[in-house]
């Protein structure tokens, strides 16, 4: 019955109880939108490092792979050194640059063929020789290029923006589509000793990614990730060497401001829903003031006023929850849609995943917020002083 | 002079001292009353000379700050408040000068409340609020609203109410202080009927007229220090 009370309250006021259940919906959609951003990050990199399927990842000292133009001198010594742990199935040797057709920037990465899945070649054939290059679709585009047409590559000096340094004929062999590419980015892969030449570095490598032996289901636990990368970062003090959880946690500290904007707005949406619920019930109750009084006074007890007070509040979030989910799952595709357009992207980076975990802890949380805003208003109605509110009623 | 076990309150020397800012107020001193079940007692008095202070403290809902007030046999002022809300809603019905109908009920489930705060069963509850509202003579207005019902009915509504919990004693402060003569006689005439029945009823009121339905009227004069 209380709760029909409450409900009623809760509709007494129609136009009162529209504005605060939106409010409070924003409030909830925000909060998991936020979530959503940190949680929609973090999925994202752990897909992509995932999806490559290296365990671990041997950089220059202090950088993340393509993070800078740093490179291993000696990154086949540095293969066949990790190679010889009997727990590491392969490596591969990854060296990117930028190079140039008819002075349209193509990045290129050099890697050992057949080794790799950093791509998909949907058309065509893999890399075999020096001399066979693949492109993805928008450099297939931008240089009007088919299978087996031959393309002249060019290789800039640092600084240098008309003199040529290097160049070399390649032939189309494949169309390929590529893990980490941005929107609109040409990309081209070569085997690594073409890149390595055009670079003019013999034994150079961005990172070299390392493959471990897994028991069932291409699974390799966790700590035996960390321990090959602990192992091979004894070995070379001088690179860095990540797990797939390391360099999570290492790019997350380089996104760290998207986490703290999304902590910041959630602590802020926390609060809104708190004030919100904390103003509407205060209102309320001092506008029942005599309702209550003469409640208490015919032998309501504390209890049965308390729980009046919280259910209305209980009934409020409830609605906003519903309301809110919805308006959180839209927002967070449309805030998504917009910001995956940045061009400086990768494709399939996701910001915001629409997920109903962060919605069930938006609304969870949201829940906790409002209780705890009611609680004073509800403590407030039981404690009334019922004579002097009884009187001041009739005054 | 009533057996002790048959009275309902009694009250020997009692005072209520408010503090107001810096001041202590005194709304009642050295009060001196017994009141038998089944008497119908007026209380009557100029504004602020502590009839409502009076029948807070014999219904319950504040306690003295001297003297001794005992109701039903027991002690108010050592009571805890869960016991004296226990008390006030089991043994006692208020019929306030404002109603205090809550609005978003039905007339129907203002009568109802009460019974549901005491666990009734809801069959039982039912039965009641339906018996009740016939019997103060608005069967026809259960599903109505406070708003859609005039001030009488709406007294007879909270009437129905007091009753719900089939109390000994009867609380009524002001009980036509809103309502027009006529309809401030037939609220009268169900208040004496109730009594009649065998209910105790303490009632303060300005009207000369309807304190005379009271078997004692108890004249009360402004004293505030």
């Amino acid at each position: 019955m209380m709760m029909r009370v409450a409900f009623r309250n809760v509709v007494r006021h129609r136009l009162r109880t529209l504005f605060t259940v939106l409010a409070l919906s924003m409030a909830v959609a925000l909060l998991a939108d936020m979530l959503m951003l940190s949680r929609g990050m973090e999925k994202t990199f752990y897909r992509v490092l995932s999806s490559v399927g290296y365990e671990v990842r041997v950089c220059p000292r202090g950088t993340l792979p393509f993070a800078t133009d740093a490179v291993l001198e000696e990154s086949s010594r540095v293969a066949t050194a990790v190679e010889k742990d009997a727990r590491v199935d392969r490596t591969l040797r990854v060296l990117g640059t930028t190079l140039h057709v008819d002075s349209i920037p193509l990045f290129t990465m050099g890697v050992e063929g057949e080794r790799q899945s950093l791509y998909r070649v949907v058309e065509g054939h893999d890399v075999v020789s020096g001399n066979d290059i693949l492109l993805n679709r928008n450099a297939v585009t931008a240089f009007h290029a088919t299978i087996g047409d031959s393309l002249q590559l060019r290789r800039d000096t640092a600084g240098a923006t008309l003199a040529f340094e290097r160049a070399r004929s390649a032939r189309v062999v494949g169309i390929i589509e590529v893990a980490f590419d941005l929107p609109g980015q040409r990309t081209a892969i070569l085997p690594i000793a073409t890149v390595q030449e055009l670079r003019g570095e013999p034994d150079a490598a961005s990172f070299v990614l390392v493959k471990l032996k897994s028991t069932d289901n291409n699974f390799v636990p966790l700590d035996q990730q960390r321990s090959v990368a602990a192992s091979v970062a004894r070995q070379f003090p001088n690179l860095s060497v990540y797990s797939v959880d390391e360099l999570m946690s290492a790019l997350e500290r380089q996104l760290a401001y998207f986490k703290q904007f999304s902590l910041i707005l959630s602590t802020i949406s926390l609060l809104v829903t708190f004030l919100l619920v904390a103003v509407v019930l205060t209102i309320g109750v001092g506008e029942r003031r005599g309702e209550i009084a003469a409640l208490r006074s015919m032998g309501f007890r504390r209890r049965s006023i308390q729980s009046m007070i919280l259910s209305e509040s209980a009934l409020l979030l409830a609605m906003s929850a519903v309301l809110g989910s919805v308006l959180g799952w839209l927002l967070a595709g449309y805030l998504d849609h917009i910001l995956t357009q940045s061009p400086s992207l990768p494709a399939g980076y996701r910001f915001f995943i629409p997920s109903w975990r962060e919605i069930l802890m938006a609304v969870a949380l949201s829940g906790v917020a409002g209780i705890i805003a009611a609680l004073l208003p509800a403590i407030q109605a039981a404690r009334i002083d019922i004579p002097k509110t009884l009187h001041e009623e009739v005054v | 002079m009533p057996a002790p076990d048959d009275l309902i309150i009694r009250a020997e020397g009692i005072g209520k001292t408010y503090r107001m800012g810096s001041e202590l107020v005194d709304a009642v001193q050295n009060v001196d009353l017994s009141v038998a079940r089944g008497e119908f007692v007026a209380l009557m008095g100029p504004s602020g000379c502590g009839k409502t202070t009076l029948l807070n403290l014999f219904g319950c809902i504040d306690v003295p700050t001297s003297g001794s007030l005992q109701v039903f046999g027991e002690d108010v002022a050592a009571m805890k408040e869960k016991r004296r809300a226990e008390l006030r809603l089991r043994r006692i019905g208020f019929v306030f000068q404002r109603f205090y109908l809550l609005p978003m009920l039905t007339a129907f489930e203002n009568v109802e409340l009460p019974m549901i705060e005491a666990g009734t069963p809801r069959r039982e509850r039912s039965e009641r609020s339906r018996n009740l509202l016939e019997r103060v003579g608005l069967s026809h207005r259960l599903k109505h609203r406070p708003h859609q019902l005039s001030g009488g009915e709406m007294q007879r509504v909270a009437i129905a109410r007091a009753l719900s919990n089939q109390p000994d004693l009867i609380i009524a402060d002001e009980p036509t202080g809103e309502l027009d003569r006529k309809t401030g006689a037939s609220i009268l005439a169900l208040i004496k009927e109730l009594q009649t029945g065998g209910l105790t009823v303490i009632m303060a009121t300005h009207d000369p007229h309807a304190a005379e339905l009271g078997h004692r009227v108890i004249e009360m004069e402004a004293v505030r220090t």
